[in-house]
């Protein structure tokens, strides 16, 4: 202490010779810059500006003054004669010094990091307007894939950061709002359309994003951190501006396009075989004779969709002054869908406010309640779905037509066991609501100066309302007095973060950055469902409007409970060379009580070689090079309720009214926690005076001994699902992020461009015991043809199916008949992630114009089109032209004589093996993708004053403009199921869901 | 520093202290689990799904191969021993391993935990029934690997040789029979849940006992080895099993609204759409089951078989479909004595026993005694299926005439007994000990469109299950060949000659 008190005597006595210099610091934008730091160049002494950006400091005029702030451009300016010196700053894109949001919100300097982190700036997240946060991280980020799941409003998307490294587990990240971890689960998406739960975040309050990739990355979040972290910071108000914000858009949005369809022939099946084919018309198939000329066509799929119109408002409001600062924000989406009847509407409020008591201690509240409504139509297989109804209107049926003169649904031929689209429309709505409310409190107090201790108690608690109706006068069978199925969830999550750091210059080389925190969480979901078969007062769609006797009802509470106790140590040497270690110990109340706490460490090391070596930097060469390397072990606890077996009253239509083993909610009491190993290297480069940088990452991730929920096992294991550790999943990849400043002339110019590099292979090296797959029957395809799988020695992300029959030595086996047989087969060569994706954001401006776009090239996944095998099996395909040619399939029979019997095309073959057959809809879905292009406008300062604002920018975005692939399907950027499939998920799987749109935005910003 | 040392303690003793009450949250407040209901809350259930699912399906499957129906489409997998049939799709193997073993295994363990030796003795029995049915099916089957309510769970189970699953099954009705005249704290059907006998425990050990005359009696082409055929063994047990109609061991429907209250074979029950028609061997077979000039109708036919639309009663060729004809012609397989909302489903019946005797007696050569055990278990059918005492009269009055003890052939035996055992898994059993004898069974052929890949010849029949896709998939390495030119066709072990 008395050191230091000399010092700063010191330093005032000699700051006191020399002349007073004052004067302001603001950014490009004219807003006070507080806390910027000036040092007269070669000596310790300097200030930093106050809360209005003003400093003053004594110098002499032959002294030149270093200004510095972290994320902008340092400035040198000589002294001279200057009494007042003012200073605007220049954001710096690609400084060294530039700041990243880890683990807890922790604010590291990049270079001290020896892991894999990728900023996200809030103009970057929202370049492309997306509605779902989720989707504005796409192509922005390397290595993290996002596969949205169609066109439906509201619809979920998968993230995925370096793959996957759970089989039957969730594959996403975790996301971290403030220093709290949020819900970002889907429910429901089987049937409808159904929203993953960040996508409740207003994309309009964030103010950064930091994807932590991998493991090693995330390991202080524990549990979770297998799969990576994204850390979301919200805005809050700045000390000395006021501001209200608005800015808003208006889309227009349109499908992509709909299949093509045959219209040659009419409704109708075939009676009979070979040449003596009769049809019957009585039939929901497009098997009947040929349309007769003049009959009129309809196109029944594509005069479904409508153009959607979405409206986008945000109000904003920050403040702030040397004690606190605020932030409020208002937000508000509505959003029609493609099909009608379709929406999603969400309003969310936000604040933020923090508050200095005293010198030391911060107190920060924030608040975000979000209601989320939205309306879907039925889709993929399920019951009611429109597109799978669709299929059922031949071209020379009229799907409009539908209703009788009483009102009722008109049946088109006799023994319809299936809706009208439209007729659905009207009477067999889907609705979800979800209130939310994320709410943190923050305490932060500095002590003793190296000391700083804070706490954080967040709450994520929203109640989920969700409903699907079938109207009474469905056709579907069993459905004709309607049926209603629904869930209420209360989903409660408490979060306690208790942190101390210690950070201290121990020496002039060396600098020691510490932490040591606990943490406390606490899960309670509480779900009822009930259904009820038939409604008794026709049009109300109540639980309550259904008898007792056709009401089931049940109820699931879920709670979990960690505490987590951790700690960090960084040690740096000379600023360009540090260490880095963690460690945390678990505690989890879903683990058996002896295995309940596991531990698990994390090191790694960062080199800034250009500081070390100074000779290795040229300015106009190497400017800058970095290399790191961390090793991260990371541990994984069970899912709720794993360690015993339920029973449950009548399993099935056969089985007991009383209590019995189901084979389903099969636990194991011996559950141990799962591990992932994992290693990075990594370098960052920059060239040509920062000019040009590159950030590369080559990681290797091991998952072994996993815990294995829901797995299928033999039968004689008594039971269909199995929980048990078991089989190993191992991630290799290579990441790079190259940002060039291709032109930044004095004339205004300036273009800037990112290319974001991500190649992956998720490969499943182990299964337990006998098994070649897990697969979940959550992403079934229509008929059953197929569904997602992780198969042995090849990709957890990969496909099993139906699949012809072979001989031992690989001929396809053909029966008598002339057919094949199908079987439940894996693929070991099929991989549904891409094996590298490349998205390229460029941002050309001139004076007050800019232009941005990202290209997005996403390369190597095959699709699943089960779309296209639906159309063949109801004779729509115009792969279904060739009807009645016979063909020799080539193969061998039983004694292995090449088959020479002919058969015919005819429905009998589309319907029960070709469109069975999956090998038959296995499709490349490479594409390349201009996802957005923006034109903003900002106006120019002088008529901003006549205006009395500080801003205004007016853009427009086109989204989705084209596309170039060969998949034959209407989008090759699918996931019908959407992000509620774990596991190997159901990414790249097109199965009658809502097409993708295309649209077009007008925007709007001004600030006040 | 002093505060870090306190957050230390402080979360130390926060893990350490309240560590079994504040982690207590995992378990499920909304479901019971395997342990934590005593053994009168699970003895309900582990009967029910005994009969509702593993027999169900062990029937179900084999159905048209027993012909006792036919369904409407031609070609029809189990009628003709093709498709899914050929690629071993949802038998009776899941039915047993998953839904019906399960609840028989943590009985025995609950029993023991409860010092209850008579729910010990439930879970053998019924473990013993369905083990047996499903070793009739398949063969090898998986005993000791499977669950057993207190091992890990084994996803690689090993499988025994039918052999041993005797063995196995006729030990367990031993122990059981042991553990049935042990004292017990918990009476069976304390919470109602013993829905076979309500808690008398004579009558499981009759059950246990007419079990073990039925493994016995499968034995009948054994005439060496340990498990060689031995009638004395098989007529004791039969004097120790089910001695009236009052005992069998059936599982009654109430016919209500929900649906595993119902026959799963009835018009409300879950396999309604299983059973179309009846076959057309079976009512023939009825018409005239003793084969004679002219013919003599047997007076269960028109309670068992209803009555076409258009008149008469007429079943559809196994294997052949409806074709062109109309429905109205034929009798549906939905509505009779065994196939009504409230017919119960037979696990084992009086008069089985008697015919199981009367087969041990006639190969042991006592025709006396096979003839008056044979006419024994006709009357406690005929009194079963509900036929008027005068037809009841007339119908044995005609068997001492025709039959009697010096005619009494197998032919009559298995006849009677096919009748009888309607629905019954145990049928196809019979058919195969019988070789699918047509002087066994006058009149049985092979189904129409018979699957010609597999079975080429006019005397191949089919003589075992394929086992489950999934077993295959997921078990390959422990499992028999699953070829199914060779699985259908190779006869099991009890019905090789040795």
């Amino acid at each position: 202490m008395k050191l230091k008190l000399f010092i700063t005597l010191l330093i005032l006595s000699i700051t006191s010779y020399g002349q007073d210099i004052r004067g302001k610091v603001t950014d490009a934008t004219n807003i006070p810059l507080p806390g910027v730091s000036i040092i007269i160049e070669g000596t310790t002494q300097g200030t930093t500006t106050d809360f209005d950006g003003n400093y003053s400091i004594k110098a002499q005029p032959e002294n030149r003054l270093i200004f510095s702030y972290l994320g902008m451009k340092t400035q040198i300016i000589a002294v001279g004669s200057q009494k007042v010196i003012n200073v605007g700053l220049q954001d710096d894109t690609t400084s060294l010094d530039e700041v990243v949001v880890t683990a807890f919100g922790n604010e590291s300097q990049k270079k001290s990091i020896t892991t894999a982190v990728q900023a996200i700036k809030s103009d970057q997240l929202q370049e492309g307007n997306q509605n779902n946060m989720v989707n504005g991280l796409q192509g922005k980020v390397s290595g993290v894939t996002v596969v949205n799941s169609g066109g439906a409003p509201g619809s979920s998307s998968v993230i995925l950061i370096r793959g996957g490294t759970s089989i039957t587990g969730d594959n996403q990240p975790l996301f971290v709002v403030d220093g709290i971890p949020i819900d970002n689960s889907t429910s429901s998406s089987l049937e409808v359309a159904s929203t993953n739960r960040a996508s409740d975040i207003n994309p309009e309050d964030i103010e950064s994003i930091s994807v932590l990739k991998g493991p090693s990355a995330a390991a202080l979040y524990g549990i979770q951190a297998a799969n990576g972290a994204v850390i979301i910071t919200t805005k809050r108000g700045k000390a000395g501006v006021s501001k209200i914000s608005y800015s808003g858009s208006i889309s227009v949005d349109q499908i992509l396009g709909t299949p093509d369809v045959q219209t040659v022939y009419g409704q109708g099946k075939e009676i009979g075989t070979g040449s003596d084919i009769t049809y019957d018309t009585e039939s929901e198939f497009s098997w009947g004779d040929q349309i007769g000329t003049g009959t009129p066509l309809y196109d029944n799929i594509a005069d479904l969709y409508q153009t959607a119109v979405t409206q986008n408002h945000n109000v904003s409001y920050s403040s702030g002054n040397e004690k606190g600062n605020m932030y409020f924000s208002i937000g508000d989406i509505s959003q029609d869908g493609v099909i009608p009847t379709s929406s999603y509407d969400k309003t969310s409020f936000k604040v933020n406010m923090n508050s200095t008591f005293k010198e030391n201690l911060t107190i920060g509240v924030s608040a975000n309640y979000i209601t989320t409504d939205v309306s879907s139509t039925r889709q993929g297989n399920a019951s009611g779905g429109s597109f799978s109804s669709l299929l059922a209107y031949p071209s020379n049926v009229n799907a409009k037509d539908y209703l009788n003169e009483d009102g009722s649904q008109k049946q088109y031929f006799l023994d319809q066991q299936f809706d009208n689209p439209y007729w659905s429309f009207k009477n067999s709505p889907n609705t979800d609501e979800v209130n939310r409310l994320i709410g943190v409190i923050s305490l932060n107090y500095r002590f003793l100066d190296d000391f700083n201790l804070s706490y954080k108690l967040g709450t994520d608690n929203y109640t989920e309302f969700n409903k699907k109706i079938i109207g009474d006068g469905s056709l579907i069978e069993n459905r004709e007095d309607g049926y209603i199925s629904q869930f209420e969830k209360d989903h409660k999550r408490l979060t306690s973060n208790l942190f101390l750091r210690y950070d201290k210059q121990l020496s002039n080389d060396f600098s020691l950055n510490s932490m040591i925190g606990n943490s406390v969480e606490e899960l309670d979901i509480r779900t009822n469902y009930s259904t009820g078969d038939g409604f008794q007062a026709p049009g109300i769609y109540s639980i309550g409007n259904v008898l007792v006797e056709k009401q089931k009802l049940s109820e699931i509470i879920a709670r979990k409970r960690i505490v987590g106790l951790f700690g960090e140590i960084k040690l740096g040497w000379k600023d360009a060379l540090f260490l880095t270690a963690t460690g945390r110990n678990d505690w989890s109340s879903t683990l058996p009580e002896n295995k309940r706490s596991f531990f698990y460490p994390s090191v790694g090391t960062s080199a800034v070689m250009t500081d070390l070596f100074k000779d290795l930097s040229s300015e106009n060469g190497l400017n800058y090079l970095k290399l790191r390397a961390s090793w991260a072990k990371v541990g994984k606890d069970a899912p709720i309720g794993a360690l015993e077996s339920f029973l449950k009253t009548n399993i099935n239509g056969l089985a007991s009214s009383a209590y019995t083993w189901n084979g389903v909610d099969v636990g194991n009491p011996d559950l141990e926690p799962e591990f992932t190993n994992s290693y990075e290297f990594g370098a960052d480069m920059r060239f040509l005076n920062n000019r040009i940088s590159l950030d590369l990452s080559y990681y290797y991730t091991k998952s072994d001994n996993q815990i294995l929920r829901d797995i299928r096992v033999p039968p004689t294991t008594g039971t269909f699902y199995a929980t048990l550790n078991g089989g190993v999943i191992e991630n290799k990849g290579l990441e790079a992020l190259l940002t060039a400043r291709i032109l930044e002339s004095s004339n205004g110019f300036s273009w800037n461009t990112n290319f974001n590099f991500g190649m992956n292979k998720s490969k499943v090296l182990e299964l337990p015991g006998f098994l070649n797959e897990v697969y979940l029957s959550d992403s079934w395809t229509y008929r059953n043809s197929a569904a997602g799988a992780a198969v042995l020695d090849g990709s957890l992300f990969g496909l099993r199916g139906k699949r012809p029959q072979l001989t031992d030595d690989g001929q396809v086996l053909i029966q008598s008949n002339g057919n094949y047989i199908l079987e439940d087969a894996t693929y070991d060569d099929v991989q549904r992630l891409p094996d590298w994706s490349l998205g390229i954001t460029n941002s050309l401006s001139y004076k007050n114009l800019k232009l941005s776009f990202l290209l997005d090239i996403v390369q190597g996944q095959e699709i699943y089109n089960a779309t296209e095998s639906a159309l063949a099996y109801y004779g729509l395909s115009t792969k279904t032209l060739d009807r009645g040619e016979s063909v020799v399939l080539s193969g061998v029979d039983i004694n292995g004589n090449t088959n020479q019997t002919a058969i015919v095309k005819n429905q009998e073959f589309y319907q029960n093996y070709y469109s069975l057959n999956s090998e038959n809809f296995i499709e490349d879905g490479s594409f390349a993708r201009l996802r957005y292009v923006t034109l903003s406008y900002k106006f120019p300062q002088p008529l901003l004053e006549k205006l009395s604002l500080a801003s205004l920018e007016l853009y427009a975005t086109g989204r989705n403009l084209f596309t170039i692939t060969n998949y034959s399907g209407v989008d090759p950027e699918i996931n019908t199921f959407g992000a509620g499939i774990s596991g190997a998920g159901s990414m790249y799987i097109d199965n009658l869901g809502t097409p993708s749109t295309q649209g077009f935005d007008l925007g709007l910003k001004f600030t006040f | 520093m002093k505060l870090l040392k306190y957050i230390i303690v402080f979360s130390v003793t926060l893990i350490t202290s309240c560590s079994d009450d504040y982690f207590d949250v995992n378990s499920s407040e909304t479901a019971p689990s395997t342990e934590s209901l005593p053994p009168q809350y699970r003895i309900q259930g582990a009967i029910e799904n005994t009969t509702g699912t593993a027999q169900y399906r062990g029937t179900r499957e084999v159905l048209g191969i027993m012909q006792y129906g036919s369904q409407n489409v031609a070609d029809y997998y189990s009628e003709t021993w093709s498709s899914s049939l050929t690629t071993g799709r949802y038998f009776l193997w899941q039915n047993a391993y998953v839904y019906s073993l399960p609840n028989t295994a943590d009985l025995i363990v609950l029993g023991k935990k409860y010092n209850a030796p008579n729910y010990v003795a439930v879970g053998k029995i019924l473990r013993a029934y369905i083990l047996g049915m499903t070793t009739d099916q398949y063969g090898d089957i998986v005993i000791g690997d499977t669950y057993d309510g207190e091992s890990s769970m084994n996803i690689t189970p090993k499988f025994v040789t039918q052999k041993e699953a005797y063995q196995t099954i006729l030990q367990m009705l031993d122990e059981a029979i042991e553990e049935l005249n042990q004292a017990s704290e918990i009476d069976l059907n304390q919470e109602d849940g013993d829905v076979l006998y309500q808690g008398n425990q004579e009558n499981w050990i009759k059950f246990a006992n007419s079990i073990k005359a039925r493994y016995l009696n499968h034995l009948s082409k054994k005439s060496s080895g340990d498990l060689a055929y031995d009638a004395d063994a098989i007529i004791e047990a039969c004097n120790n099993a089910i001695n009236s109609n009052v005992f069998n061991a059936q599982k009654n429907y109430g016919g209500g609204e929900m649906e595993n209250d119902n026959q799963p074979f009835s018009e409300n029950g879950y396999g309604s759409s299983r059973f179309d028609y009846f076959s057309d061997f079976f009512v023939e077979l009825l018409k005239n089951p003793l084969q004679l000039e002219p013919a003599y109708e047997d007076p269960r036919l028109p309670l068992i078989v209803p009555e076409a639309v258009n008149g008469g009663y007429h079943g559809v060729v196994t294997g052949s479909g409806l074709g062109d004809a109309s429905g109205d012609d034929f009798s549906v397989g939905n509505g009779g004595f065994y196939t009504s909302p409230d017919s119960p489903t037979y696990m084992f019946t009086y008069s089985e026993v008697k015919f199981i005797s009367a087969e041990a007696k006639f190969r042991k050569g006592d025709l006396e005694g096979a003839y008056v055990d044979f006419k024994e278990g006709v009357k406690a059918d005929l009194e079963k299926v509900t036929v008027a005492p005068e037809k009841i009269n007339e119908y044995l009055a005609k068997l001492d005439d025709e039959v009697g003890s010096t005619n009494i052939s197998l032919s009559h035996i298995f006849v009677q007994k096919y009748i009888a055992n309607m629905l019954n898994p145990e049928t196809w059993v019979d058919m195969r000990r019988a070789d699918y004898s047509s002087d066994i069974y006058p009149g049985l052929q092979r189904p129409e469109n018979v699957n010609l890949d597999i079975f080429p010849n006019e005397d191949d029949w089919i003589q075992a299950m394929m086992y489950e896709y999934n077993e295959e998939d997921r078990n390959y390495e422990n499992m028999p060949d699953n070829n199914p030119n060779v699985r259908l066709t190779t006869p099991l072990w009890w019905n090789t000659e040795e």
